[in-house]
């Protein structure tokens, strides 16, 4: 049975691979003809940028939010409830996450399996290290600061907000430890590096968001 | 092989001109430096209580002025902005620049809560 299959088109060009087959092996299955897509760019890379681009949007809007309510109602607020010391730690752990994640497609690009590895799962584990100390943070503001939800305007945005951002960590860590497990089952060869290239995107992506929350929740309203 | 297989293939065989060589791990190493530098004097000034008296009217602007730095290296290095194609940078900066108005717009509206 012949198998074709055509992509792209829009005045570039068509993109053609002829399949023969009948479930063996050599039969004729080769490239006749490949190019880039039609705009010139790699349309799973654009794909991610999209995805970023809207995810800055809806950042954007729980960190405006946060920005707008923080002063309002009674309770507890950033300067009673912050510890800048301990949230360092996580800030600082989430950005060497971020250095082991390059470091991780580098590995990928240049074939190095075994490296791969590591740095994949030293990136979920530094995850997973910031989800831990998320959690702790929580609890303390809770429990020992009074501060939560349904407390005054600060708990509801602040609680939203670095919980949607945990929520993203988790879909990393978890898409992380996917990879690295398929690394191990099959591997991941430099041809295929794009598959690391756009796990990395989205885990950068939410440790810039980090950077911004750290200083605009963190850092300013604390030091004034 | 399976439609799904085939797409996988090809997508591996394409070439996209417009993309150069991203950095090695040299590189990566020295950026994450940097990064830790500036994340050590943004967290520093809590630790020195006289120098933070003494250099609070400045602190706003160089918070946001050292995160900038550190956002600007990360999608830059880190993200390969600065060696992918402009396209991708056009993309990012366009909701950037529209989530930037929003927050931007607001405090305007409520500064004398927040500042």
């Amino acid at each position: 049975m012949a198998q074709a299959i055509v992509h792209g088109g829009g005045g570039h060009g068509e993109l053609t691979r002829q399949h023969g087959g009948d479930g063996g092996e050599g039969h004729g299955d080769e490239l006749e003809h490949a190019h880039p897509t039609s705009t010139g760019l790699n349309s799973v890379k654009m794909l991610m940028w999209t995805f970023i681009g809207s995810e800055c949007m809806l950042f954007g809007s729980l960190i405006a939010t946060y920005v707008a309510d923080v002063g309002f109602g009674k309770g507890p607020g950033p300067k009673q409830v912050f510890e800048i010391p301990y949230t360092s730690v996580s800030a600082f752990v989430l950005l060497i996450s971020s250095l082991t994640m390059v470091l991780a497609l580098a590995a990928c690009q240049q074939g190095n399996q075994r490296q791969l590895r590591i740095w994949l799962v030293a990136t979920a584990a530094l995850g997973l290290v910031f989800l831990g100390g998320q959690y702790f943070e929580f609890t303390t503001f809770k429990v020992e600061k009074g501060a939560w939800l349904d407390t005054n305007f600060f708990g509801s945005t602040f609680f939203t907000l670095t919980g949607f951002h945990g929520a993203h960590v988790t879909v990393g860590a978890i898409w992380l430890l996917s990879l690295w497990l398929y690394s191990l089952r099959k591997g991941i060869p430099a041809s295929k590096s794009l598959f690391v290239e756009v796990a990395g995107l989205y885990w950068h992506f939410v440790d810039i968001v980090w950077i911004v929350i750290f200083t605009v929740v963190y850092l300013i309203p604390t030091s004034r | 092989m399976t439609s799904h297989e085939l797409d996988n293939a090809l997508l591996e065989e394409q070439h996209f001109p417009h993309e150069h060589t991203h950095p090695g791990a040299r590189t990566y190493i020295e950026i994450a430096a940097v990064l830790a530098v500036i994340t050590i004097v943004e967290v520093g000034i809590f630790y020195l209580p006289d120098l933070h008296e003494a250099f609070r009217p400045f602190l706003l602007p160089a918070f946001l002025i050292l995160s900038s730095i550190k956002f600007v290296l990360v999608v830059g290095f880190y993200m390969h902005l600065k060696f992918d194609d402009p396209f991708f940078l056009r993309l990012f900066g366009f909701a950037l620049v529209i989530a930037m108005t929003v927050v931007t717009a607001l405090i305007a509206l409520f500064h004398g809560l927040y500042f």
